[in-house]
Formats: C-alpha cells, sequence, structure tokens
C-alpha cells in the first residue's frame, strides 16, 4: 500500500516546472490582446484596444491568431494505440465492478498484461514506420514516440511486478532480473553467438569478458558459466574455482520447501565461502575472474567498476540485488536502487526519476512524474486507474484526505475531453468521461451537444451515443438544432420530423411553419408524414391540428366529401386553429358549400356561420360577403331536404 | 477449425467493406470506406502473412482514394466497379484494376452534387445497384436511378419523400423501395412517370428510421428492413401493408444485414451496439413459400425460436458494415478496426 | 530521454481579419465552427471554417454608426442569429437568412439581415449577451450609464420582436455581464453577474455606499431572479472586488453545487459562489445569499487585465492582460489552479508582409527559454 502526502508542491523539493512560454508568429505591433475561445482547447488570440482611439492607429494590426494544442495521440500510427486500449479499460472498468464481489487480481493481472501488449505493438508499429519514413524531420519525431511508448512500457512492467502481480512469497528478484533482461539486453547477442560457435579460446573476441560479466550481472549463471568453458583457459583451477562458485550458488523457491530463513543463512554462508576465496588472492592473475568474485560477493566498488559500461543503472540493479539481497521484498529495493543509482554522477534523466521512486513504492510520485510524458496523459490515465482499481494506490492530501480517486477522475476526465475535440475519436472520449461520474457525464453533455453534425447519420450516431449513457438533454439538444437546421433551409418534413424526436414544443413551431407555409402558397409541405404520423402528432395542438387538416385534404382528393365536410367542420368548431389559419380554414368551406350535393348539414352551416362572424376580422370584406352568400345558399337547400326528409330536420 | 476472429486496427472508422470477388481462388482483397474523420478515403486492402510459415493474415492498405465527406455507401456495379456514396452529396463509380490492385482506383463516373439542398450541401445516404443500374437516395428525399455503365441519370423521382431518406433496395429491375427517416417505406414503380410511389407502409410505430433494407436472394417479395431502433421487420410484398413480422433484435440501430450468399437461410446483421449476430431464416423462408395460408407463417416475435446466434463478442463500440464470403466475415466499426471472422459455419 | 518531457505544445495559424479599425471582439459560435469579430470600423464579419484547418470569409457588413463593442451568438436552437452593441448607443440582433438568389451568393456570401435594433439605452451599450436557452430567447445589454436591460423573445420565431422585460438601475458605469450557464433552474434561479469599470474615484465609492441596498463598495454585482416576484433583484456584492473590472465570465457548472465566476480587474480571480440554503441564511435580518471564496487571484500579468475567458468544459482559463500576454489556468485535482502556458508577442521590428490568403495552416509554435527556468542539475 502506498500513502503519500500531497501538498501544493510535488515532493522531493523540485519545484514545478514554470509554464512555458511561445511566441506568436507574424510579429504584430499591438501590445494588447484579446482571447476567444472555441471548440475544445483552440482558442483565438486577437490584438486589440480597450479605448476608442478616434485618430487610426499608426500600424493596424488586423490578424488574429487561432492557437491549439498539438496533440500526439491523434497521429494516425497512435490512433491505433487509442482505439485499441480503450478496448481494455473498458474491460477493467467492467472487472473493477465485478471485483467488489469477489477478489479479481488474476483479471487485473491479465489486463495489465494486455495493455503492456498494446504497447509493444504500438512500438513495433512505430519502429517499422521509423525504417521506412524518408524525410527527416518524420523520421526524428517517430523515433522520439519510440522512445516514449519503449519507456512507458518499461516503467508499466515494473509497476506491474511490484503492485499488480501475484509473486509466491512476494520474493521480488526473479521478476526484477526478469524485467532487466527484457528491457536492458545487454550483450545477449554476443553471448548467444558466442554459445553457437562454441568454440575454445572465444576470449578472442573484443567483447568477451564484458559479456560474461554482463550474463553474471543479469543473473543467467548458466550462461556465464558456458561462455567461461569457451576460455582457451577454462580448464585452469582459477576457472573452475570460479566455476565452482557459481555452481554452487544457493537458489531461493517459494516451492523449494526452505524457509527464507534457513534460505538466508546458506546464502550468507555460500557468499563468506566466495569472500574467502577472494581474499586468498589465488585469482589474482586473472583480474577478469577476480571481478565476476567481487560482484558475487556484492562489492560495491565492483559494480561500480562496471557500471560505466552501461547505459543505466538499471542495467546492475538486478545483480546488485541478487548480490547483496536475493530476499528482498518489493517494498525492500528503495535502498538498492539508491545504491545503484549513486554509482556514477550521470545526469538524471527522466526514466531515472521514475525507476527511483518506482523502487521506493512511491507511487504518487511516480504519477507526478508519468504526467510529465509527452503522451497527452495516457499512460498517467491507463496507469492510475489500474493501479487504482487494484487497491494499490492511496494518495493523501495535506489534510490527510484521501484523495486517490480523485487523483484518478481528473486524469480520466482530462483524457477523455481531449478526446472528444477529434473528428473521429470523439466515441473514445466519450466512453471514458460516461466512466467517470458524476462530472465525467456533465462534462461529456457539453462536449457532445457542441458537435458539429453535418449529416442527419452523424447526429443519429451522437444521439445513439448519447442514449447509451443516459445523456438525454443531449438528445434533445441535438434533435432541436437538426430541426431549426432543416426549418430555416424551408425543409418542413424534416423539422417536423426531427421535432417529434427531440419531444419538444419545437414541433409546434415546425407545424406552425407548415401552416404559414401553406396559407400563403397552397401546397401542404410534408403530407406524407402527417398522414403516417402516430403518437407525435400529440406533441402540441398545432401539430395535432396540422395532422388532422392534412387528413381533410386527404379525404378532399378521394372525393370523399361528406367525411371531408365533417372533418373540417369538427376542425371549425374545436376552435384549435391558429389565428392565422382561421381564413385558409373557412376558405376550404366555399367548394363544399358550393358542391352539387350538399355537404353540410343545417347544423354544421349555423356553426359555420356562427364561426365567420366570430371570426370576422380574419376575413376580408369580400371574402366573407362571398362565404355569407355561400352560406346562406346552403342553409336553404339543407333546411328544405332536411324539413321534407326526417322529423331531425324540424328540431 | 474453431472460428477464428482477428482484430486489426486501422486509424479510421470503417462504414463500408466490401470483399472484391475473385474467379477461380478465394477472395483476398477488399474495399474499405471510412466516415466521420477529417479526411475519409476508399481503400483496397489485400490479407497478407507477414511470415510465410504463419496461418494469420493481416489485412495490408494497397491503394487509398480520398474522398469529401463520409462514404455512405459502396455497391458493386459490375465485378471491379464500385458505386460510392458521399455525404457531400457526390456520387462515383470507381474501378480497381483486375491484374494490379495496387494501382491507383480509377474513377469512371463522378455526380457532383447529385444530392443537394441548392448551393448547400445535402449527404447522398446510401445507394443500391443492380445489373449496372445504381439507385441513389439523400436527405434531400429525392430518388435518382443512374447508369453506371453510361454514366447517364435515367430518372429522378424529385420530393419522393418530404423527410430525409436513409435506405434503398432494388426489389427488381423496375421497382425499388425506399426507407425513411421515420420508418416510412415506400415502393416506387420506376416505369411509371408519376412521383408517386406505388404503396407505402410504415416500419414499426415508434417511428425511427429504417436504417437498411434487402430482400431474400431467392424470393426476391420478401423484404427485410432494419430499424434505428434496433428492430428487424420482414414484409411478404405479395401481403403488403404492416409488416409481417416485427421482432426486436439488438440494442441499437441495425447497421447492416447480409443473406449469406451460399445459404440463403442464413442472415446475418451486425449494429450500432456492436454486435454481430447470424440467424437462421430456414423456418421463417419456408414457410411463406405457402402463398394462401398465412397462419403457417412463423411468428418472428420470438427471438430464440429463429436461432440467433452471436458470431463475435459485442464490442464497445458500433459495427457499421459486414460482408460475407463463404466462411469469411468481414466488419468495419467504430472503434477503427477491422474484424475478419474466418472458418464460420453457414 | 530528454523528448520524454516536452509537454504542452501548440501551434497556430494566422488568420488576416482585414478590419479597418481595431478589433474589440471575437465570438464563436455554439460548434465553435463559425466565428464573429467586431471592430472600431464599424463592421462585424464572419468566417466560416472550411472543415480542413481554414478559415472563409462568409459576411461582412456595416452593423453600427459606432464602434462596435462585442458580438456574440444565439444556441443554434434558435437559427444563426447574432447580437451586437455599440458606442451608438444601440444593440443590434442579426439573422443570417439563406437566400442563395442574393448577389454574392455564387461566391460563398451570406446575407445577414437586421432583425432588430434595441435603442432604449442613452448611452454607449458596453456588453451584450443571450441568456441559456432553457429560459427560452433572451438577452441582456448594460451600458455605460449603468442600466441592465433584459429583453425577451416571445415568439423565437419572430426575433423583430422584442420585449423590454426589466430595467435594473445599478447607479454605476457598467463594462460586462455574464450569465450564469447552470442548467439547474430547480437549484440555481437565473442568475447575472456584472461588472463595473468605474475608476475608484472618492466621489464614486460615496455614490455606492449612499445605495442603501448593498453597503458595499465592490465591482461585482450578483443579480437573481425571482420566480415569485418576477423580480431581478441584486443578491450580493463581491467586496472583495474593489478595483475597475474589465470583463468576467461564469464557468460551466457541471452540476457543481457552487459557482465559479473568473474577473478581469487589476489581477485574474477566481471567485467561489455557493449559494447556501434559505433557512441558514439569515443573518441579523439581512439574508446572506452565498458564501463567497476566492479561491486564486493571480498577479502574473503585473498590469490590468482585460479579458477572461472559459473553454467549453471550464478546465482552462484564458487571460489577457496589458503585459502582452495571454495566459491560460488549469485547475489541478486538488483544485489549485495553475499558469500552463504563456503566449507572447515579440514586438514587431518592422513591416511583416502581409498575408497572401485569409488563413495560414498551422505550424509549431517556438517556445522561448524561461529565463527563471534553471537548468536541472
Amino acid at each position: 500500500m502506498n500513502t503519500s502526502n500531497f501538498g501544493l508542491e510535488p515532493l522531493r523539493g523540485k519545484a514545478s516546472a514554470p509554464a512555458k512560454t511561445f511566441i506568436l508568429p507574424d510579429k504584430c505591433v499591438s501590445k494588447h490582446f484579446g482571447c476567444a475561445w472555441g471548440q475544445g482547447n483552440k482558442f483565438t488570440i486577437y490584438p486589440r484596444s480597450q479605448t476608442v482611439n478616434k485618430s487610426t492607429p499608426k500600424a493596424l494590426d488586423n490578424r488574429l491568431f487561432n492557437v491549439r494544442q498539438d496533440v500526439l495521440l491523434f497521429t494516425p500510427i497512435l490512433r491505433k494505440l487509442v482505439n485499441e486500449s480503450n478496448g481494455t479499460f473498458l474491460s477493467l472498468q467492467k472487472a473493477a465492478e465485478a471485483s467488489k464481489t469477489n477478489d479479481n487480481q488474476v483479471e487485473f493481472l491479465k489486463l495489465s498484461r494486455q495493455f503492456r501488449s498494446i504497447i509493444r505493438v504500438c512500438t513495433e508499429g512505430l519502429q517499422e514506420a521509423a525504417s521506412k519514413e524518408e524525410d527527416g524531420l518524420a523520421k526524428n519525431s517517430l523515433q522520439s514516440y519510440i522512445t516514449i511508448f519503449y519507456s512507458i512500457e518499461c516503467i508499466w512492467h515494473l509497476c506491474e511486478i511490484l503492485f499488480i502481480d501475484n509473486i509466491p512469497g512476494d520474493i521480488v528478484l526473479p521478476y526484477l532480473l526478469e524485467w532487466v533482461r527484457f528491457h536492458f539486453p545487454c550483450h545477449e547477442q554476443t553471448a548467444a553467438g558466442l554459445l553457437e560457435a562454441c568454440e575454445r579460446g572465444s576470449e578472442e573476441n573484443a567483447e568477451y569478458w564484458d559479456t560474461v560479466v554482463g550474463m553474471v550481472v543479469q543473473g543467467r549463471v548458466d550462461v556465464a558459466r558456458a561462455l567461461l568453458k569457451l576460455h582457451s583457459a577454462g580448464e585452469s583451477n582459477e576457472f573452475k574455482l570460479v566455476d565452482n562458485s557459481l555452481r554452487s550458488m544457493p537458489v531461493y523457491s517459494v516451492y523449494g520447501g526452505i524457509s527464507t530463513g534457513e534460505f538466508t543463512i546458506s546464502w550468507k554462508h555460500w557468499q563468506a565461502e566466495c569472500r574467502s576465496k577472494l581474499s586468498s588472492r589465488v585469482l589474482a592473475s586473472q583480474p577478469n575472474l577476480e571481478l565476476i568474485m567481487r560482484i558475487i560477493i556484492g562489492d560495491y566498488t565492483a559494480f561500480e567498476s562496471i557500471r560505466s559500461k552501461y547505459s543505466s543503472w538499471f542495467d546492475i540493479l538486478g545483480g546488485w540485488v541478487l548480490f547483496t539481497a536475493p530476499w528482498s521484498r518489493r517494498h525492500e529495493l528503495g535502498a538498492a536502487a539508491a545504491a545503484c543509482a549513486g554509482m556514477a554522477p550521470a545526469p538524471r534523466s527522466h526514466l531515472d526519476d521514475m525507476v527511483r521512486a518506482l523502487l521506493e513504492g512511491d507511487l504518487h510520485q511516480v504519477i507526478h512524474e508519468v504526467q510529465q510524458i509527452s503522451d497527452n496523459g495516457w499512460f498517467a490515465t491507463h496507469l492510475t486507474d489500474i493501479l487504482y482499481h487494484c487497491g494499490k494506490l492511496k494518495v493523501l492530501d495535506k489534510h490527510q484526505t484521501n484523495v486517490t480517486s480523485r487523483l484518478r477522475d481528473s486524469l480520466i476526465l482530462e483524457y477523455g475531453s481531449l478526446l472528444m475535440e477529434h473528428k473521429s475519436l470523439w466515441s473514445v472520449g466519450l466512453s471514458y468521461l460516461a466512466s467517470c461520474p458524476p462530472e465525467g457525464p456533465r462534462r461529456a453533455e457539453l462536449l457532445l451537444e457542441r458537435m458539429p453534425v453535418e449529416t442527419e447519420a452523424k447526429a443519429m450516431r451522437v444521439i445513439a451515443e448519447a442514449k447509451k449513457h443516459g445523456l438525454t438533454s443531449v438528445v434533445s439538444s441535438v434533435s432541436r438544432c437538426v430541426c431549426a437546421r432543416a426549418q430555416a433551409g424551408g425543409r418542413l418534413g424534416g423539422a417536423l420530423c426531427w421535432a417529434a424526436r427531440a419531444l419538444v414544443a419545437g414541433a409546434a413551431r415546425a407545424a406552425r411553419a407548415c401552416l404559414t407555409q401553406y396559407a400563403a402558397r397552397a401546397a401542404l409541405p410534408a403530407q406524407d408524414l402527417l398522414l403516417t404520423a402516430g403518437s407525435a402528432m400529440l406533441l402540441s395542438d398545432t401539430l395535432l391540428f396540422l395532422g388532422k387538416y392534412c387528413d381533410f385534404h386527404r379525404l378532399y382528393k378521394s372525393r370523399e366529401f361528406k367525411k371531408a365536410g365533417q372533418l373540417l367542420v369538427s376542425l371549425i368548431t374545436s376552435k384549435i386553429a391558429p389565428d392565422y389559419f382561421w381564413e385558409t380554414l373557412l376558405l376550404d368551406t366555399l367548394p363544399l358549400l358550393e358542391s352539387d350535393e350538399p355537404v353540410f348539414t343545417s347544423n354544421d352551416t349555423y356553426e359555420i356561420m356562427l364561426c365567420l362572424e366570430l371570426r370576422s376580422s380574419s376575413l376580408e370584406g369580400e371574402k366573407a360577403d362571398l362565404m355569407r352568400l355561400a352560406l346562406a345558399r346552403n342553409l336553404a337547400r339543407t333546411s328544405l331536404a332536411e324539413g321534407d326528409g326526417t322529423d331531425e330536420g324540424g328540431q | 477449425m474453431p472460428l477464428d476472429v482477428q482484430g486489426t486496427f486501422v486509424s479510421q472508422k470503417i462504414n463500408k467493406i466490401r470483399w472484391i470477388a475473385e474467379d477461380y481462388v478465394e477472395t483476398k482483397c477488399f474495399f474499405t470506406g471510412s466516415w466521420d474523420d477529417d479526411v475519409n478515403s476508399v481503400k483496397v486492402w489485400t490479407l497478407e502473412s507477414p511470415h510465410e510459415e504463419e496461418e494469420i493474415e493481416y489485412p495490408r492498405q494497397l491503394s487509398e482514394y480520398p474522398v469529401e465527406g463520409d462514404v455512405t455507401q459502396i455497391k458493386f456495379t459490375e465485378k471491379n466497379k464500385i458505386a460510392v456514396s458521399l455525404s457531400n452529396g457526390d456520387v462515383k463509380v470507381l474501378e480497381v484494376s483486375v491484374y494490379d490492385k495496387q494501382s491507383p482506383l480509377r474513377e469512371i463516373f463522378h455526380w457532383k452534387k447529385m444530392h443537394n439542398y441548392g448551393e448547400q450541401k445535402c449527404s447522398c445516404t446510401s445507394l443500391d445497384t443492380l445489373e449496372g443500374d445504381i439507385a441513389t437516395i439523400g436527405e434531400d428525399g429525392n430518388v435518382h436511378i443512374l447508369s453506371g455503365r453510361r454514366g447517364e441519370i435515367m430518372r429522378t423521382i424529385s420530393g419522393a419523400d418530404s423527410c430525409s431518406l436513409h435506405s434503398i433496395c432494388f426489389i427488381k429491375h423496375s421497382e425499388v423501395i425506399t426507407g425513411n427517416l421515420r420508418g416510412h417505406m415506400k415502393i416506387w414503380d420506376l416505369r411509371s412517370t408519376e412521383n408517386k410511389p406505388a404503396a407505402s407502409f410504415l416500419l414499426a410505430g415508434d417511428e425511427l428510421a429504417a436504417t437498411c433494407i434487402i430482400n431474400h436472394p431467392t424470393q426476391p417479395h420478401i423484404v427485410l428492413a432494419g430499424s434505428e431502433s434496433g428492430s428487424l421487420a420482414v414484409w411478404d410484398l405479395r401481403m403488403n401493408t404492416f409488416p409481417t413480422s416485427l421482432v426486436n433484435a439488438h440494442t441499437a440501430g441495425v447497421s447492416e444485414m447480409q443473406f449469406h450468399p451460399e445459404n440463403p437461410h442464413m442472415l446475418l446483421t451486425c449494429s450500432v451496439s456492436g454486435e454481430l449476430w447470424d440467424w437462421n431464416m430456414e423456418a421463417m423462408t419456408k414457410s411463406s413459400k405457402d402463398q394462401n395460408n398465412q397462419v403457417t407463417w412463423m411468428p418472428l416475435e420470438d427471438k430464440k425460436s429463429m436461432m440467433v446466434n452471436s458470431v463475435i463478442p459485442p464490442l464497445s463500440k458500433a459495427i457499421n458494415t459486414l460482408h460475407c464470403d463463404k466462411g469469411r466475415i468481414l466488419c468495419g466499426a467504430d472503434n477503427e478496426a477491422i474484424y475478419l471472422v474466418k472458418n464460420f459455419k453457414y | 530521454m530528454g523528448e520524454l518531457t516536452a509537454t504542452n505544445l501548440f501551434e497556430s495559424q494566422t488568420i488576416f481579419a482585414d478590419h479597418k479599425d481595431l478589433i474589440h471582439d471575437v465570438a464563436y459560435d455554439f460548434y465553435g465552427e463559425r466565428m464573429a469579430t467586431c471592430s472600431s470600423d464599424q463592421y462585424v464579419k464572419v468566417w466560416d471554417s472550411d472543415g480542413n484547418g481554414g478559415w472563409r470569409l462568409t459576411a461582412s457588413w456595416k452593423a453600427h454608426h459606432g464602434s462596435v463593442w462585442k458580438v456574440t451568438w444565439a444556441h443554434p436552437e434558435f437559427g444563426q442569429v447574432i447580437a451586437t452593441c455599440s458606442f451608438d448607443r444601440t444593440a443590434a440582433i442579426w439573422e443570417e437568412v439563406g437566400d442563395t438568389a442574393s448577389s454574392g451568393s455564387e461566391k460563398g456570401l451570406r446575407t445577414w439581415l437586421k432583425r432588430s435594433n434595441l435603442v432604449d439605452s442613452r448611452t454607449s451599450v458596453t456588453d451584450v449577451k443571450f441568456g441559456p436557452k432553457h429560459l427560452g430567447l433572451l438577452l441582456v445589454t448594460c451600458s455605460a450609464d449603468g442600466i441592465i436591460r433584459i429583453y425577451e423573445a416571445p415568439d423565437v420565431m419572430n426575433l423583430a420582436q422584442w420585449t423590454l422585460q426589466h430595467e435594473i438601475p445599478t447607479k454605476v458605469s457598467i463594462s460586462c455581464l455574464s450569465w450564469n450557464p447552470s442548467l439547474s433552474r430547480v437549484t440555481h434561479p437565473p442568475m447575472l453577474a456584472v461588472g463595473s469599470d468605474e475608476p475608484n474615484t472618492t466621489n464614486a465609492a460615496a455614490t455606492v455606499q449612499s445605495d442603501k441596498a448593498t453597503a458595499c463598495n465592490g465591482k461585482v454585482f450578483i443579480y437573481e431572479y425571482s420566480e415569485t416576484s418576477r423580480r431581478w433583484t441584486r443578491t450580493d456584492c463581491l467586496a472583495s472586488v474593489q478595483e475597475p473590472v474589465n470583463d468576467l465570465a461564469f464557468a460551466p457548472n457541471l452540476g457543481r453545487s457552487f459557482h465559479l465566476l473568473a474577473v478581469a480587474t487589476k489581477d485574474v480571480r477566481i471567485i467561489k459562489l455557493e449559494p447556501i440554503a434559505e433557512s441558514s441564511g439569515a443573518n441579523n435580518g439581512a439574508m446572506v445569499r452565498f458564501k463567497v471564496e476566492v479561491v486564486a487571484a493571480f498577479e502574473e500579468h503585473y498590469s490590468c487585465v482585460w479579458r477572461v475567458g472559459w473553454n467549453v468544459t471550464g478546465t482552462l482559463l484564458a487571460s489577457s492582460g496589458d503585459d502582452c500576454c495571454v495566459r491560460l489556468w488549469k485547475m489541478q485535482y486538488l483544485n489549485q489552479w495553475k499558469c500552463v502556458a504563456v503566449f507572447k508577442n515579440e514586438p514587431a521590428t518592422g513591416d511583416s508582409p502581409p498575408l497572401c490568403r485569409p488563413s495560414t495552416t498551422y505550424t509549431r509554435l517556438a517556445a522561448m527559454a524561461n529565463p527563471a527556468h534553471m537548468p536541472f542539475h
């Protein structure tokens, strides 16, 4: 369990790096700037004045500077990493959910390995691309990506060993050696070459001794012994003595049946023997063999003397632990790291700092360092997340409050928001934000509704994604905007359809536009839609009216005048028609009033007359007169007919 | 051999994927069309084993043809020619060389702004092909019939729909069926000069878009439509009006459907919810042969009786497209990956 | 492995705005796809993203009879609508019309029509902002004589009709305003913050103090709308801001219980406003509405700060001041704020060549070696 305090300042007294200063291009005269935000992390800087200058300034600056972050992860080759790791991240969230009920460490380890293999595939892809790239600049940047992801995998692997893997007995040495061999495979090829050639007198090879020593330092004792046998003096007593010492080195195994205590005793005994052999000066004539003996007794100066042959102190870390404290547990590596790192006054690299912090178990410092890597937060986010879910991360603030989940959330939010800026990667970003409530979904809403939707296909996809994550406000916001755009373009069918999807009063607006357009131009838009629309019609009175009115047109066209007439009368009497539509509605009765066969009953006619008088303002004088005449005529013929026929007419 | 699924990340969202048919050998090359990116393209790929002895085949890009807008549909007009619809309203016919697939695609025809709102852009949402003819649809609600051989516009149904059209399928040479944003399906007789549908009906009551339409390879009167809601509808056009069956299938929109070319009883579907399913439609298609006896129809409501299987574990992102050739299925997805399923039993 | 730590790289492009006088404001639309600029040359210009990183001028018109101070976009749900305010004492509402038959449409030029002219102010209108869309189509203006005016378009289809709903006198010159964007109408009533640029003469201070409602000589006022009284009332005056205010902006709320307000005054301030529950708010008879806390005050500009602005998610704050710098501030995970980047202008030594295209492509910005940054040992 890692516990550390987090104040404002990062640890180890290192001041946080000051903000970088960037120079704007195209030198301009202005001293004053304004700034305006666009989408995501894009913003514009513009020269401005605060006061109104009556006289026009001598030189006028009229340039705007659009500034955006240059995001490494958006390069095509790294998008593979972004997408693939998103799948693993989502599996991890599922595993974490499951681990609430039962221990899921095995699954976590599997996913950690999956992450590493993704990084490795990415690095391989980068290497292949770099080898093919001919442009020097592009090649350079690919090389620097390789460096970045190579280091990331190295750190991740060590993290996995120290915090995620389940190590029997917590004895870390075999894992540590494996890490060193994997990431710093020094001399491996030479050793393999020499062994394959299998020739006596291999010391002719200039790298022979470095290779033997290297194998010893990497804990590959068998290989070292095999190499020693290839020396032309391999059969000499000195060689046999060293071989013997190497062969007799006790190796701890949890399953070996002995306790760590017993092992420690036998190991110390072995080392004491080696020490006495060394002090007997029998090896004085073979300085290389003497060096090997000094290494295996854990002599600091011996390690110090070979340190310069390696590019970093990680190379000798495994050997140092192997020959000084092979029983070390995971949390006991800090001293070894300090010892190895102190062997040469080499400038400290960033990787150094990260490995040191890791070995000291200071995960908080590790994450702080990891955040400095320019991978746009990919590593920090995923590493913090997996450590958090494994329960291996505990960060306290200065009030001793546990802020681990806040750290994890802030990284995920940051990473997710960054991806949301990309035209294609937004759906990946969204899945990060959605996994991080409560702030994630709120951020997702803001970013998602601002996503430009050029096509309906995109709108439908944004809506599907929003629905998947329960962001209902986005569903209606996007639908409303598409509706508004359709309406502005005069596409009323589309507007009605999207309004219905938004389930809002926008439908009324679009319906109104339809009616207004009809009143003005006499072609009812979107009839195919209106005649088949179902429950969407209930969204607003106007829409309901529009639907019914459209049905009237259908009946009229199919010459079902009686039915059409009934519907029209019900539309008139229900008084749900909007004011501006009364004229159209009343005039629609005219042809039916004038038809050969009477369509309206006398009662209907009375109703229409009543409405005409109540709505006299809607109709111009001439039209109103025409209507009155038609109504009177119809009343006359219907009263007559009704009076003739049944009793009803008399009522 | 067990089913083998292999994903390759390709750094673009794949909207359409199509095998390129071969005459005497196993198919090896395929087309992809991308969408939702700053620059989209049609690409030609081949499957290759990087090491001779290895079984695993990886797609390798042979050529790239950048386009403006999203690739919304790819269909073959001839063996080596494809019709491509784009979200900027353009329609293109492109040809891949039979002899050298690595050489760039050749543009045969290009209809600029085939679908449009006057000066403004409008997406050409999909197309279908039959015997060299191309039927295109757009958000403008228009239908165009183009000749993929002569490059001319043969027929235009303007204002075919007041909403945007999202799916189209040739039922026969003189008849197409379209589906719109609300799931309103219309059948058009291309011989008629009137801009009126021969028949129309609704996909479902929820009024969501008809995202794809296909017809049965051996019984062309049976038409299937996938909905934005994830459900699947089946019509027998000899008895139009309501779908004979409507089944709730995927949890989000059906993105593409295909009957297995070798086994007409098998249907493959993929969805925005990231699923790839195979359906055994045998019961349905068999019983439907009995024209007069409607009751023997198998009700589609029960998904289980349809024998639905998940071909691959669901993805977290949408699968936009699938194309099947014998025992191999290609899928393209929104996680910027191509999936190749091998040893699929059909 | 030095390359590991090269974080925060930026790239920039240059756009030649071609205004005939100084630019006062630049505003992006909801999607960040369109950009409006306004200037002392009395013109407003609209620029559209061409989808490939470039910008194309699609409209340019003389909008006012005086310097145009601010330009702002309405939510796209209401169409393509912008509002401007000017020294000519008016504010105007403009709508883009899809008239493709007009001259210039073949060149990709769009037509913007003046839908309404708001002439109620008797002095220069200093700021204009559309309200959060869930409140309908609202517009607020403020003017140099200290009057805040809230307008509403009762019919969102008819942009010609705006009714003046509220007129709030503040008695001090108002330079800027900001709506609280919180979507939660239940917990947060409609809220406005306004800032005053009134210079701190003893006289002015006396006037403010004579205002009985607020015995406070702060320069930032909070107004809230009460559904019950149907009035806007001043619910707070931020005593911590005593110097003239040039700009202010609420951060997006993100479902938080409190609000963050950035203020540009003699320094950059971030102020946290936490509403106090009604019951516990009564204090000696006077209602205390908020717990106010200055969470950050950055003096790095060493001079007057002119503009502040939040990104979409409110995670980055940009500020610009008299020191020729634009600074970006970012909240760390324990709510501390930190400067993450500075953008600086190198004063021109001679005339730079004019641009031949309206916009350039993006190029990586050169970073300056920071003199304060000692090499690491």
